[in-house]
């Protein structure tokens, strides 16, 4: 190309760093088998839950402090390495994001909140799976959907 | 995606007359294509970016050796166990000049 493009070259060269934008920030994503065996230990950890109080007394902080950890351990570039992801997609906190996360948050904290006054059998249970086929059915197709949109470059 | 290597020319300069708000630096496809891949990653290992622009480890090297020098990538170096790793990631300066060309291409191609 010269130094000045025509409109043509221009074009042809921005299709071209899209292409190669979204192909390297969608290979960044966690495999399927990742997200499935997640929604299987989200699952298996509501059932466990519900049907031995004792497991979640014995297990439930220490299970807790493992997940946080690897998920703090994954957010940096030598936690990345270790579960074999080479790159992490960059996602700068926007007025946007944290205004969704609080959403989500206060969501999940009355929904609990409203569920304990419930008196419905095995509802750790159904919560549990009901997570779980969520994080295994709809967790690949969010990330796909937030992978392929256009980076900020700011 | 190869090309020859050639020489960078000066980050910002405006080498025979082209258009002064395109940089020179990214006008090469491959550094345009290494910085594509890294702009919407944070920290991305050196063999990541090599599969994902289809160059070698030796011109992907050169490259990145230009754009760090224009100030445009920054290099980490460590280890995972006993492994060597290498992570690039994109500057602010680095981030601002792409914006700005990218802009600029948009310009003239919408002249299509």
């Amino acid at each position: 190309m010269s130094a000045t493009p025509t409109p043509d070259d221009a074009a042809r060269t921005l299709r071209d760093f899209e292409q190669h934008r979204q192909q390297a920030t969608i290979a960044t994503g966690w495999p399927l088998w990742s997200w499935i065996g997640g929604g299987i230990l989200v699952a298996v950890l509501g059932v466990l839950y519900d049907l031995n109080p004792g497991f979640a007394a014995d297990w439930g902080s220490w299970i807790t402090g493992v997940l946080l950890l690897l998920a703090v351990l994954s957010t940096t570039r030598w936690g990345s390495a270790l579960f074999g992801r080479p790159a992490r997609v960059r996602r700068p906190p926007t007025a946007g994001r944290i205004v969704v996360a609080v959403a989500f948050g206060a969501l999940v904290a009355v929904l609990t909140l409203v569920a304990s006054r419930w008196e419905v059998p095995h509802l750790v249970a159904a919560a549990g799976v009901a997570g779980g086929l969520l994080m295994a059915i709809a967790g690949p197709l969010w990330q796909r959907h937030t992978l392929s949109r256009p980076p900020a470059l700011s | 995606m190869t090309s020859p290597d050639v020489e960078a020319p000066p980050p910002g300069g405006n080498p025979g007359g082209g258009d002064a708000r395109l940089d020179p630096l990214l006008l090469d496809p491959t550094r345009l294509s290494i910085m594509a891949a890294l702009a919407g990653l944070e920290w991305a290992e050196f063999a990541f970016v090599r599969d994902s622009t289809g160059v070698t480890d030796s011109t992907l090297s050169k490259r990145i050796s230009q754009l760090v020098d224009a100030g445009f990538v920054e290099v980490r170096k460590g280890h995972v166990g006993k492994r060597p790793r290498t992570w690039l990631n994109l500057t602010t300066d680095g981030r601002t000049a792409l914006r700005a060309h990218i802009a600029r291409l948009q310009e003239i191609a919408a002249n299509l």
